[in-house]
């Protein structure tokens, strides 16, 4: 059971923070609406494709289009476009760092990216999963409000990457985090993504302390829970071995991303959101 | 010019450079930062070793204040000035009598820089008090500085008889100081100072100002008159204050009034009543143990017993005897009419008693008379029955004839008698007699020896009117005639209140003047310097002759004394006589007032500003390392009062039930866990939603919060503190309640506690939980009251009957009908007890038996706390058809 000391006050503010961040993705998502499209090929659907003849113990008489039929001597068939739905994985790191500085937390930017594209893709008529824990569906009305409240919460946890079998074949993925310390895990998982067809991008948000490295003098540096601690005495001269480090890890990252066909993408946490999108909605295409 | 006491601390000043080098290479707290990427930084090295260094204008604020301490520990001192002591010795004379307190402030601020300039200059110290001359000690000034920081004056003339003796015994050389409190005490201090002037330089402090006494308050007739003394004729306008107790024991002023220049006296005529209750009289803005008279019994109304023996005969008001006595009275004494016995209990000063056969407790009578109390009888029908048997009476100062005698009477040949002029050795000498004055009956003495010697009023024919006796101390009084209109109109007339009067006042024989001898008095309460009294350490014994004739001293301080039952309270005014301001001779210097400073001592104003560097740089250091907020939370926490508001906050906004805590870390516990599952109950079953229940000290903790608080019963004595008992027996009446669980089953183990606990509170009449009580409707119906044990009686305010209830107790119309205590112990709070993850704490019962019990007792919890928040709501009879309905009838 939950202790309920203060559940109320804490439940309200939550509630308004989720109605907040939906209520903006779904203004983000209206910016970025895209067409109904189609596969290019005669299939499942409701849009006309073309007329086609007839032919003898392929088709069955139910398909003959009498009415086409009748305008000319042959048979014709009427052929739909394919539209069978793409599904669109969204995998966001939930570890307590992401959390610093909230609200304004790279937290916030990842499921304002997750829950726009969720929205976008859903009114694509996309499937659109995101996981929290375990995948939950963005066009089912009733599991918005539940993915925004996960997003904005930390499990305290280091990230865990859902196994390549719970994602459906052929279908796209996005991995938000600031991917500090994933690389290995990566190179682990992504090959087994890709196994099964699965292409995708790796989003980097980076706060601007991560980009710069302004601190100067005597500093203690430690992670959101504490656990991970490193002391300077000139912090100044550290700066750019770091962004070297940086650099690197963010090289490693690419090389594991275009070994399989994914991409990988870095932004600050300052850039504006619809700018963001725009460049996944490009790399993920759905087409 | 500033010179040094200490100039070889300055030395520490070389060291600064030292530290400063130090404190440069301490690097300074890291600053904190939280840090995602924190991980690409592992295994990064510094360049090179030399760290970032602490700023330096935060060394340099160091180093001044270091600097400012090492300063200020030298003992500078600022001069400017003459400075006319050349010696290395320094005596230091205070006139230490009780004027002086009015002036002690301002010397003592004077003494400390005088000790202080002289500390600096290394001299040798003495002190000679002359209120308590003491041999001279010579010692450094530090040594005298922390005695003459307390320095007080003493409650007493200055004694210079004996201040000869400690300067005469040396030869050494010395300057002099003398703070003086500008009094003359005629030529002895003269000569004293002639004393000093051959040792060395001297001068004189004198105040500025002057000084005021209030020598005596005298009582003549109805005025109570208030005699003052000027050292030079006062300014402004000086006031007397007369100041007494209220009847609730409060203090007050009672009278104000201007001097009158011309005569330096003031009088007033206060009521009767509060003449009786006046403590003391000061003379006001002296301050001074000289300025205040505390007021003896002397001043006071005697206080006089009144006694008939027959109240229970039906006569109207005007024709009882004690009616005209008491009229008679009430002018001049406080009066008591109650049975002999108390009167004798209240320690009159007299007792008048009305016609009666025979004195009640003759005995005690005679044992109070010999100690000094007047006895006055008057006579009547009754008296004259039993005339015979009276007269032999110890009592009665003359024998009595049988029957008494009437005259003027339609059967009597003599005509009324009018009163006989009184003699010399009356008591009531003096006084006039109307001429229409008439004795119509009256008792007759047995002719005597003794009997012309004791009358002390007599009628026109030499027949006694009132005769009186002495006896031990005291005296007997009696009146041939009755007290009331009877047998005669004196009752009616002016010269019976006199009458009276003179015999109550005789009956406080003992003024302050005429005392008896061969008594031993003992301090009960000794005048301190500002003219308080207080309780003296060890009592003082005074025989009466040193009481009355030797002025006020140390072996004699001011104050009340008492001696078998007197009370006399000897002020220092009174010794002093008239003051006049002391006129020093031409070739001393004297300062007048606060214009002696020469020195200003600087350290003070070095070790503040160190602190204030000191200050500055905690915060300056806090900013430095990025820590400043942090810094201001754990002020913030320090303050317990802040954070218990807090948590007072957060229980005002919401409901939050509350356990009073025992002492017992495991009871406090249980009970803790008993709230919380029962808060958990109430949040998942209505819609009371309480958070976290809390615990509270009974002692310090606001209780109006709290709807009602549960108290577990220790294994203990709990004792209360009357501030705790009042609290909780206002909380009570204010619409709480309080739960006591005894957690026993009712078998008794604590019992004796919950006794003694409740006690100490205000607990209004029990009875046991009747079936129909609301309490067992209020949410469920149920039937009993189940907890860990399923018997317990439980004791619920007993229910007053509307035709019954008493308006002078409140509890049940203020509560709404909500019983303000339930006491019981059946254990609840192990019933409702669960733990963070919800499972119930403590095994109750055995199996679904005991899952049920489980349920029953947080069923009664939650109609518990419904009762409490809703009141007699469910005792509306608008919902008797749903609870019928409900019950299947």
């Amino acid at each position: 059971m939950m202790g309920h000391a203060g559940i109320l006050p804490d439940a309200k503010r939550y509630s308004d923070e989720v109605e907040t961040i939906l209520l903006e993705a779904r203004r983000l998502s209206r910016s970025l609406r895209m067409g109904e499209h189609g596969r290019r090929t005669a299939g499942a659907g409701s849009d006309f494709w073309q007329f086609r003849k007839f032919e003898n113990g392929l088709d069955t008489p139910r398909l003959i289009n009498w009415k086409q039929s009748a305008k000319s001597d042959g048979l014709f068939v009427r052929e739909t476009e394919w539209s069978a739905p793409q599904t669109l994985s969204i995998m966001v790191d939930r570890s307590a760092d992401n959390f610093i500085d909230h609200p304004k937390s790279k937290a916030y930017l990842n499921a304002l990216i997750a829950l726009t594209l969720g929205y976008v893709y859903a009114d694509a008529s996309e499937k659109v999963r995101i996981d929290c824990d375990e995948f939950l569906q963005m066009d089912r009305p009733s599991d918005q409000a539940e993915i925004a409240e996960t997003l904005m919460r930390t499990n305290n946890q280091a990230w865990q990457l859902p196994s390549a079998n719970n994602i459906s074949q052929n279908s796209k993925a996005l991995l938000l985090s600031s991917f500090f310390n994933d690389a290995e895990k990566l190179s682990e998982y992504i090959p087994q993504y890709a196994e099964r067809g699965i292409t995708g991008c790796f989003l980097q948000v980076l706060t601007k302390n991560e980009i710069t490295f302004p601190f100067s003098g005597r500093v203690k540096f430690e992670n959101a829970s504490g656990s991970t601690v490193f002391q300077s005495d000139q912090a100044r001269a550290l700066r750019a071995e770091y962004l070297e480090k940086l650099q690197q890890n963010n090289e490693r990252l690419q090389s594991i991303a275009a070994a399989c066909g994914w991409t990988f993408l870095t932004v600050s946490i300052e850039q504006d959101p619809r700018e963001i999108l725009g460049l996944c909605i490009e790399q993920l295409g759905m087409r | 010019m500033i010179q040094f006491a200490y100039p070889f601390i300055l030395i520490a000043l070389a060291v600064l450079p030292v530290i400063w080098l130090l404190l440069r290479a301490v690097p300074p707290t890291p600053v904190q930062r939280t840090f995602a990427a924190v991980t690409l930084l592992l295994g990064l090295k510094d360049k090179d070793q030399v760290s970032e260094r602490t700023p330096w204008w935060l060394l340099l604020m160091r180093m001044i204040a270091l600097g400012a301490i090492i300063l200020g520990l030298a003992k500078p001192e600022l001069r400017y000035g003459e400075n006319s002591f050349t010696q290395d010795r320094m005596l230091i004379i205070l006139d230490g009598g009780f004027a002086h307190e009015k002036f002690a402030q301002g010397h003592r601020e004077q003494i400390e820089t005088l000790l202080s300039s002289a500390e600096t200059d290394q001299k040798l110290i003495a002190v000679l008090d002359i209120a308590n001359p003491d041999t001279l000690d010579w010692q450094t000034a530090d040594f005298h500085q922390e005695r003459l920081a307390n320095w007080t004056p003493k409650p007493w003339v200055p004694n210079f008889e004996d201040s000869f003796e400690p300067v005469a015994t040396n030869s050494l050389s010395y300057d002099t100081v003398w703070f003086s409190d500008g009094l003359g005490y005629g030529k002895q201090r003269l000569a004293l100072l002639d004393v000093f002037q051959d040792r060395g330089n001297i001068e004189i402090r004198a105040p500025l100002g002057d000084i005021g006494v209030l020598q005596s308050v005298s009582r003549d007739g109805d005025d109570l008159i208030a005699q003052v003394s000027f050292s030079n004729a006062p300014s402004g306008v000086s006031n007397v204050v007369f100041r007494g107790l209220t009847p609730s024991g409060a203090r007050a002023e009672f009278a104000r009034l201007p001097i009158s220049l011309d005569t330096l006296t003031a009088a007033v005529s206060l009521p009767a009543e509060l003449s009786a209750r006046l403590t003391d009289v000061v003379l006001e803005n002296e301050h001074h143990a000289g300025a205040i008279v505390h007021v003896s019994e002397y001043l006071a109304r005697p206080r006089v017993g009144l006694f008939s023996i027959d109240p229970s005969e039906e006569v109207a008001e005007l024709l009882q005897p004690l009616h005209y006595l008491r009229t008679a009275l009430r002018q001049n004494a406080e009066i008591v009419e109650q049975s002999l016995d108390d009167i004798l209990l209240s320690k009159p000063d007299a007792i008048f008693v009305t016609d009666v056969s025979r004195l009640p407790n003759e005995g005690e009578l005679i044992n109070w008379v010999t100690n000094g109390g007047t006895l006055v009888q008057f006579a009547g029908p009754t008296t004259a029955l039993n005339a015979v048997d009276l007269g032999a009476s110890e009592l009665m100062p003359v024998r009595l004839r049988q029957g008494g005698r009437q005259l003027g009477g339609a059967m009597t040949w003599e005509t009324p008698k009018q009163l006989a002029p009184f003699s010399r050795q009356s008591p009531f000498y003096g006084l006039e007699i109307p001429d229409d004055i008439v004795v119509n009956a009256q008792v007759l003495a047995e002719p005597d020896a003794d009997l012309s010697s004791r009358v002390i009023a007599e009628l026109s024919d030499g027949t006694p009117l009132v005769t009186r006796m002495a006896l031990g101390d005291g005296q007997v009084v009696f009146f041939h005639i009755t007290a009331n209109a009877d047998w005669s109109n004196l009752a009616l007339s002016e010269l019976f209140i006199d009458m009276n009067k003179r015999l109550v006042s005789r009956a406080l024989a003992l003024d302050s003047t005429e005392i008896p001898d061969d008594m031993t008095w003992q301090s009960v309460k000794l005048i301190d310097h500002v003219g308080a009294l207080i309780d003296p350490e060890i009592p003082i014994a005074v025989s009466s002759e040193q009481l009355m004739s030797s002025g006020i001293s140390a072996d004699m301080p001011g104050g009340i004394y008492t001696s078998d039952g007197f009370t006399i309270a000897r002020n220092i005014g009174a010794g002093v006589g008239d003051i006049r301001p002391m006129k020093w001779p031409a070739d001393v210097t004297v300062r007048v007032g606060a214009d002696v400073a020469n020195a200003l001592p600087l350290a003070q104003y070095l070790f503040v500003f160190a602190i204030f560097l000191l200050m500055a740089d905690v915060i300056a250091s806090a900013r430095v390392a990025g820590r400043l907020a942090l810094l201001v939370s754990c002020i913030w926490l320090a303050t317990p009062d802040l954070a218990r508001a807090q948590g007072e906050l957060s229980a005002a906004s919401e409901i939050t039930f509350a356990h009073v805590l025992t002492g017992d870390q495991r009871l406090d516990q249980k009970a803790r866990s008993g709230l919380f599952g029962l808060s958990d109950a109430l949040f998942f079953r209505t819609s009371v939603e309480p958070s976290l229940p809390v615990g509270v000290d009974v002692e310090f903790d606001e209780l109006a919060f709290y709807p009602f608080l549960y108290w577990p019963v220790p294994d203990k004595n709990i004792s209360l503190t009357p501030n705790a008992v009042d609290r909780l027996n206002r909380y009570m009446r204010q619409g709480g309640v309080i739960v006591f669980d005894s957690r026993d089953g009712g078998i008794g183990t604590t019992q004796t506690y919950l006794r003694d606990l409740l006690r100490q509170l205000d607990i209004p009449p029990l009875d046991p939980l009747p079936k129909d009580h609301v309490m067992n409707r209020t949410f469920y119906l149920i039937q009993d009251a189940p907890g860990r044990y399923l018997d317990g009686q439980v004791w619920v305010e007993a229910a007053v009957n509307k035709e019954q209830s008493d308006p002078a107790l409140p509890f049940r119309k203020l509560n709404d009908g909500v019983t303000s205590v339930i006491i019981g112990s059946n254990d609840w709070a192990a019933a409702w007890a669960i733990n963070e993850q919800g499972d119930p704490m403590y095994p109750i019962g055995r199996g679904r038996a005991g899952e049920r019990q489980r349920e029953m007792a947080i069923r009664f919890g939650i109609n518990l706390v419904m009762h409490v928040l809703t009141g007699n709501y469910k005792s509306d009879q608008v919902h008797v058809p749903a609870l019928l309905d409900r019950l299947g009838q």
